[in-house]
């Protein structure tokens, strides 16, 4: 993965990807599986810096943080503690915290998550009551099975706006008024997400 | 006992002829206000409220050699204008615009022409009615509610200018009566005075063109040679609850451009109110089961299971979320 890659990708998972950028790394991620992979992992360690870790267990965090801080120390990339990004969650910017994140942080955290509990998610976790029905996360191999997760990445947010852009395209291109061209005339990406889905999601693979 | 009998004949009676006649009278006024769109010509600027966001753009319409022609400028953010010659849909848009991915052709469905197209369809589902004057744009406009009988839809209330029939005002309510989008003009010129050169583009430097049209309908849908999806999707799904009302108006396969997955596509519509049903086969890396709103267009995505296969099913529309979720979860494949 280039380092260009891993920017445009760090910029996606903030949301501060322009559609291009995002375009090429939906586009790589769909031959590299390096990419994905690095993707889904990011997720993950996203949940742990943001501390939105009720569905994790206990001591889980303060292990991350440990393993974090002392690959910080031994990697010259990393020039500002990550513990002053935790502290602003919201901090939106370019290059953000994962920028920061080097490949040996993010395999060490994940390695810290796969030790501590046996596999990534408390097991205790529900599915919210809407999606109970959802599937296996982990098929015998090991390969990853279609999984729905609660958790909402780029790619799904990308998938939702392009569908929601058709139907509005289709709905103006029939109709012809004025009213339904308005709405392709102001449509805007990154549709704030129903805050209930986002509170109470956590990405979860189920059992 | 007879007596009671005619007085409450009477009663109905008295009560149901001013609604029927106010029916009509709205009916009318609607089918004017379809009209005006395209018979008079106008320059104006409008502000549009949808999602939290407030934009700005004015719109041209003028019939220039027997072709209807209509510009909309976004006065606001990034550049933007859409362009309509007869058929002919233009974009020019920024690059990097999220427009850019507009599709290039869409099939043409039995969508209506107009705000509303068969207004006896939705007078068992909406209350019709006038609520007094109102003014929008400086004009003396006709107020009118169009109210739906259930939670399963949104309503409107529209402003109809008292002279030229156009529509200066509109506003999506939520079954609480909260705005969900707000559309109203500003400013607003009718008449001989548009100019023909306020419809040609600004011509902004560094804008991209992109041509949409109309597919017709009748012409068979060809799918894209390369496809790397596994499975051929089965194309006849079906929902088994609805809203009232509610018919299929259309479904077709399509292709994303994206990836080049399949994309089985249904679409709904009540008269009024519309939405899309796609479903398309699980991604591999899996996908979130997620709810946007922007505005009240409304998409929630869920995954079903068919015959041991796995698809994701994401329902778009303008209608409230619980609509959406208990349709969404209905989505099965015929005969399956």
């Amino acid at each position: 993965m280039t380092e260009q890659l891993r920017e445009s990708l760090s910029a996606a998972m903030d949301n501060e990807a322009d559609a291009f950028e995002l375009r090429r790394v939906l586009d790589e991620a769909k031959q590299d599986s390096d990419l994905r992979e690095q993707w889904y992992r990011f997720a993950l360690v996203r949940d742990v810096m943001r501390e939105d870790m009720q569905h994790y267990q206990p001591g889980l965090r303060e292990a991350i943080w440990q393993t974090l801080n002392e690959t910080e120390d031994a990697d010259a990339d990393v020039s500002q503690p990550l513990r002053d990004v935790s502290i602003d969650p919201q901090k939106n910017q370019r290059s953000p915290w994962i920028g920061r994140l080097t490949g040996t942080a993010v395999a060490a955290v994940v390695a810290v998550l796969v030790m501590v509990n046996g596999g990534v998610f408390d097991s205790e976790i529900e599915p919210t009551a809407d999606y109970a029905g959802v599937q296996p996360a982990l098929s015998g191999s090991g390969e990853l099975a279609p999984v729905m997760y609660q958790q909402a990445t780029a790619i799904d947010q990308q998938r939702q706006q392009a569908l929601m852009l058709h139907h509005i395209q289709q709905r103006a291109m029939n109709q012809a008024s004025l009213a339904s061209f308005v709405k392709v005339a102001t449509f805007r990406s990154t549709p704030p997400l129903v805050p209930a889905e986002t509170s109470n999601g956590q990405s979860s693979p189920q059992k | 006992m007879m007596n009671l009998a005619r007085l409450l004949c009477l009663a109905t009676v008295a009560c149901l002829v001013p609604c029927i006649a106010v029916a009509q009278l709205v009916e009318q006024m609607l089918q004017d206000m379809n009209a005006a769109f395209t018979n008079h010509s106008y320059d104006g600027v409008f502000s549009y409220y949808t999602g939290g966001e407030l934009a700005s753009l004015r719109v041209v319409h003028k019939e220039v050699d027997g072709v209807q022609r209509e510009r909309l400028v976004h006065l606001n953010g990034a550049p933007r204008e859409i362009i309509r010659t007869g058929e002919v849909v233009s974009c020019i848009v920024m690059p990097g615009d999220d427009l850019i991915a507009l599709e290039k052709s869409i099939p043409a469905g039995p969508f209506a022409r107009a705000f509303v197209r068969q207004f006896d369809q939705i007078a068992d589902i909406y209350t019709v009615g006038t609520f007094g004057e109102g003014r929008a744009a400086g004009r003396t406009a006709v107020r009118v509610a169009i109210s739906p009988k259930d939670q399963d839809r949104y309503g409107y209330r529209i402003w109809i200018d008292k002279e030229t029939s156009l529509l200066l005002r509109s506003e999506l309510v939520d079954h609480r009566g909260q705005k969900l989008e707000i559309f109203m003009f500003n400013q607003l010129l009718v008449g001989d005075d548009v100019e023909d050169s306020a419809l040609e583009p600004e011509g902004v430097s560094g804008g991209m063109v992109s041509h949409l049209t109309l597919q017709a309908a009748d012409e068979p849908w060809q799918p894209p040679a390369a496809a790397d999806s596994d499975e051929p999707m089965p194309s006849a799904w079906s929902t088994r609850w609805l809203p009232a009302g509610f018919a299929m108006t259309d479904s077709h396969m399509r292709h994303k451009p994206a990836s080049g997955s399949q994309v089985s596509s249904l679409m709904y519509s009540d008269g009024l109110a519309a939405f899309s049903i796609y479903i398309e086969p699980m991604p591999k890396a899996g996908a979130a089961s997620m709810v946007s709103q922007n505005g009240a267009t409304v998409a929630v995505t869920h995954q079903i299971e068919e015959q041991g296969q796995y698809y994701l099913v994401t329902l778009v529309g303008e209608i409230p979320v619980e609509t959406a979720r208990n349709i969404v979860t209905t989505v099965h494949q015929k005969n399956g």
